[in-house]
């Protein structure tokens, strides 16, 4: 299974986006191969958050989350590059089964 | 060590609040047929995958005590699901028996998710805010998207499933709050 980490800052890279996006985004990604648990999505990016890979921010309160706002999550330039790495290293992880080794 | 047995504390005293905060909002309901099978359907659901914990040394009625103990012995659940048995009994009881049967049951379903909310909202009280804004926050959106979808059987699943995960997130967040501090 996809390392959660690795997945949302694939996820990230293009642009920033909020836990349930985030899964939804995953989802269409991965053609629904890959389904995130929504109650590990979210300490999951705290911790990447800590680590510098993420900043975050509130968005406006809003009516369909009882007046709570989102808090949205974007990549730094060091998530950037370690998204990055990532990606490389799961192209090369993926190229056997591609029949490209 | 100690910042773990006051994590413990705090994780039982949260799950023993949800199960107060979720018994409530089933009690308040108990006129409605559909949200007592629906709430029956989940619990049934939650505690199916919930693990061994602590039992609920707080509840109050004896013989929901009696039953706990004899049928669901260790879930930290199974208080919550013999209590919801309790209350669908009294009120399957106080209807003649009518709770489950069709008549009752309309093939549309109504979808309410404000009395869900009410339920979070109570239960966010006791949050970090940040777990609020962000975990539980989310879990109402995705409330009010399948109540639109008419998915009204999910939300008192979606519910308990938003108090458990909220639980256990704000212990790690605030353990890692005090790891912090501690560090400075």
């Amino acid at each position: 299974m996809l390392d959660t980490r690795i997945a949302l800052l694939q996820a990230l890279i293009s642009g920033e986006s909020y836990g349930l996006e985030i899964i939804e985004r995953v989802k269409s990604l991965t053609k629904g191969r890959v389904l995130m648990m929504q109650g590990r999505v979210y300490p999951v990016l705290r911790e990447l958050e800590s680590e510098g890979l993420l900043e975050s921010f509130d968005g406006d309160p809003l009516p369909e989350r009882g007046g709570r706002p989102r808090k949205y999550y974007r990549l730094t330039a060091e998530g950037r590059r370690v998204a990055r790495q990532d990606a490389a290293a799961i192209v090369g992880l993926l190229k056997p089964g591609l029949g490209m080794a | 060590m100690q910042d773990d047995a006051a994590a413990r504390r705090w994780r039982d005293t949260l799950l023993v609040k949800a199960q107060e905060v979720v018994l409530e909002a089933i009690r308040a309901d108990n006129e409605s047929a559909d949200v007592m099978r629906s709430a029956e359907r989940a619990l049934r659901m939650a505690g199916a995958v919930v693990g061994p914990g602590r039992r609920n040394e707080r509840a109050n009625d004896q013989e929901t005590t009696a039953r706990q103990a004899s049928t669901h012995p260790g879930g930290v659940l199974e208080p919550l699901r013999a209590n919801v048995e309790a209350v669908v009994d009294d009120a399957e009881a106080s209807e003649g028996g009518s709770l489950y049967s069709s008549q009752v049951h309309s093939s549309k379903p109504r979808v309410e998710p404000a009395r869900a909310h009410r339920a979070l909202d109570r239960w966010a009280a006791l949050l970090p805010q940040r777990v609020v804004n962000e975990d539980l926050g989310d879990y109402i959106e995705d409330i009010n998207r399948r109540a639109a979808e008419g998915q009204r059987w999910l939300i008192w699943v979606r519910v308990v499933v938003a108090i458990l995960t909220t639980a256990v997130n704000s212990v790690g967040y605030v353990r890692k709050a005090l790891g912090k501090a501690t560090v400075r």
